[in-house]
C-alpha cells in the first residue's frame, strides 16, 4: 500500500506545492491568519479527487487489480493518502497561524490557532472521506465528476453551517465542538471506507 | 496435469455481449494461445481471470487459490495500452511496483530496463510504443510472477521487437513452473511459442487443445461444392462459399486425404481456421 500512496503523493507533488504557495500569498496579502488553519486543509482534501482523476486517465485500477493489487487495499491507499495530504495542509495551515500575527505586529493566540487548525483539519477528513466516498459511488463519467462536485460544494458549505450552530449551542466552546467533530470524523472515515469498498469491489474495470 | 487456470461454467455479460459457459483449462507449465476475432471475448476472459471484472456466474481458480484476482498467486500482466502514469519514469515506477509486489526483484527490473535500451530517468510520456509495451514485460517479469497474462502485448510492434519479445517469453518458459496466457492477432508468433490453442468465438470456445494436434490434423478442402460436399458433413467443421469455389475446414485431413485423393486438402495454419470460422457457416 505504501507504493499506491507513494503513487498519489508524487503524481500530485505539483498540486501540493500550489496550493501551499498559494495558501501562504494569500495570508500574507490578505492578512488572513486563524482562517488559513481551516482554509489550508481544506484545499488539500481536494487533492483527493485529483488522484481519481490520474487514475482514471491511465486505467491503472485495471492493471493494478490484474497485476494482483486486492481492490480493498487500492481504496485504504485513498483514504491513507488524503489524511496525508490533510495533515500536510493542517501544518502549512497551522504555520501561517502562528507566523501571521508576527509579521503584522500583533500577538500570537498560540491555542486558538491550534484549536483552529485542528477543527480544519478534522473537518477536512470529513470532508476528503466524502469526496472519495462520493467518487467510488458515481464512478468516472463526466456526469459522475459534476455531481462530486455538487455533493463536495453541498458537504462543506452544511459541514461549515453545522459547525458554527454547533459552537453557538455549546456556547462559543470550540474544543467541545472539535471532539464532537472527531467523532463524526470517525464514523464517516469508517462509513466511507467500508462503503467504498463495497462499492469498488462489485465494479467492472 | 497440475492447472495454473481451471475455468468451470463461466458466464459473463455486457450488453449484447454474453460469454456463455466457458470451461477451460490452463495447464501449469506452457504457454497458451488465444485466439478470437475483434469482440471474440478474448479480453473479456482474461479480465475475469484476473479480476479486473466479475463473473455473472461459475468459478475461477488459480492455482488452487481465490477466485480470479491473483491475491496469493503471482501474476504478471502486458496490456495493449500502457496504464502507467505518463508523468513517471522508469525508477519511480521500478519504486512503485517494489512495494506492490512481495517479490520484487529490482535488479531484475534494471537489467531488463537496461536490456531494453529504456533509460530508467525518461517519462513514460516519452516513450514510443514499443518502449511503453517493453517497460509493462519489465514490470511483468520482475517479480517472479507464476503466471503472465498478455492481452494483444505485440500489437504495434515491429517484427524486430517481436521477435525480440517472444525471446522473452521462451527465456521465461524456461522454467517450468511459469505459465503464460497469451492472446494476440498475430497468430504465427502464437505458432512460433504456443503448447496450447484456444479460439474463442462470440463468446463461446470453439477450439481448445495442443497446437501441434491442430495444425497437423486441420486442413482445408478447395474445390466444387460437390465434390467437397462428397466427404461428408461430419467431416466438415464449416463450410465457405466464394464466388468461384468452395472451402470446407476439416478437422482430420489425413483421414480425408486417404479417402479422397483426388481432392486438395492443404493444410490449416491458425489464420486460416479462424477466417474459415468466423466467415463460414457451420455444417
Amino acid at each position: 500500500m505504501n507504493g499506491l500512496v507513494w503513487k498519489d503523493t508524487v503524481l500530485l507533488k505539483n498540486g501540493l506545492i500550489y496550493i501551499a504557495v498559494f495558501g501562504v500569498v494569500f495570508s500574507v496579502l490578505f492578512r488572513e491568519s486563524n482562517v488559513m488553519g481551516i482554509v489550508c486543509p481544506m484545499l488539500f482534501s481536494s487533492l483527493a479527487a485529483s488522484s481519481f482523476a490520474w487514475d482514471d486517465q491511465c486505467g491503472w485500477n485495471m492493471y493494478a487489480v490484474s497485476a494482483g493489487v486486492p481492490r480493498r487495499r487500492i481504496v485504504k491507499s485513498k483514504f491513507m493518502s488524503s489524511a496525508i495530504f490533510v495533515t500536510i495542509g493542517f501544518v502549512i495551515g497551522l504555520a501561517v497561524s502562528v507566523a501571521m500575527p508576527s509579521l503584522t505586529g500583533t500577538e500570537t493566540d498560540l491555542i486558538s490557532a491550534v484549536i483552529v487548525s485542528v477543527t480544519g483539519w478534522v473537518l477536512s477528513v470529513i470532508v476528503a472521506s466524502i469526496s472519495i466516498l462520493v467518487n467510488y459511488w458515481t464512478g468516472s463519467s463526466i456526469k459522475a465528476q459534476y455531481i462530486s462536485i455538487v455533493v463536495l460544494m453541498a458537504s462543506i458549505a452544511f459541514l461549515v453551517s453545522a459547525t458554527i450552530v454547533a459552537s453557538d449551542l455549546l456556547g462559543g466552546n470550540m474544543l467541545l465542538v472539535t471532539a464532537a467533530l472527531l467523532v463524526v470524523a470517525v464514523l464517516m472515515l469508517t462509513g466511507a471506507y467500508e462503503i467504498s469498498c463495497a462499492r469498488f469491489e462489485k465494479r467492472d474495470l | 496435469m497440475e492447472n495454473a487456470v481451471e475455468i468451470r461454467g463461466l458466464c459473463k455479460s455486457f450488453g449484447s455481449f454474453r460469454m456463455m459457459d466457458i470451461d477451460l483449462d490452463i495447464p501449469r507449465g506452457y504457454v497458451v494461445g488465444l485466439i478470437g476475432e475483434n469482440g471474440a471475448g478474448k479480453t473479456t476472459l482474461i479480465k475475469c481471470i484476473t479480476g479486473a471484472n466479475l463473473v455473472d456466474s461459475g468459478s475461477i481458480t488459480l492455482f488452487d487459490s481465490q477466485e480470479g484476482g491473483g491475491n496469493e498467486v503471482s501474476v504478471g500482466v502486458v496490456f495493449d495500452e500502457c496504464h502507467f502514469f505518463p508523468q513517471m519514469n522508469g525508477r519511480q515506477i521500478g519504486r512503485m511496483m517494489s512495494s506492490l509486489f512481495a517479490n520484487w526483484d529490482g535488479d531484475r527490473y534494471a537489467e531488463l530496463m537496461s536490456n531494453f535500451g529504456i533509460p530508467l530517468d525518461k517519462k513514460i510520456k516519452e516513450y514510443s510504443r514499443g518502449m511503453r509495451m517493453r517497460i509493462q514485460v519489465a514490470v511483468a517479469l520482475s517479480h517472479n510472477p507464476d503466471l503472465v497474462i498478455m492481452d494483444e502485448a505485440t500489437a504495434g510492434m515491429d517484427p524486430a521487437a517481436r521477435d525480440e519479445f517472444l525471446d522473452l517469453v521462451m527465456g521465461y518458459m524456461q522454467d517450468e513452473r511459469h505459465t503464460v496466457l497469451m492472446s494476440s492477432h498475430i497468430t504465427s508468433d502464437l505458432e512460433r511459442i504456443a503448447d496450447y490453442i484456444v479460439f474463442i468465438h462470440k463468446g463461446r470456445i470453439v477450439m481448445n487443445g495442443p497446437k501441434d494436434e491442430i495444425l497437423d490434423g486441420y486442413g482445408i478442402v478447395k474445390g466444387s461444392e460437390p465434390d467437397v460436399l462428397a466427404i461428408g458433413m461430419e467431416n466438415i467443421v464449416c463450410i465457405k462459399r466464394d464466388e468461384f469455389s468452395t472451402s470446407a475446414l476439416v478437422k482430420d485431413r489425413k483421414s480425408v486425404i486417404e479417402a479422397y485423393p483426388e481432392l486438395v486438402v492443404d493444410p490449416a495454419s491458425l489464420d486460416d481456421i479462424m477466417v474459415m470460422v468466423i466467415r463460414g457457416d457451420v455444417a
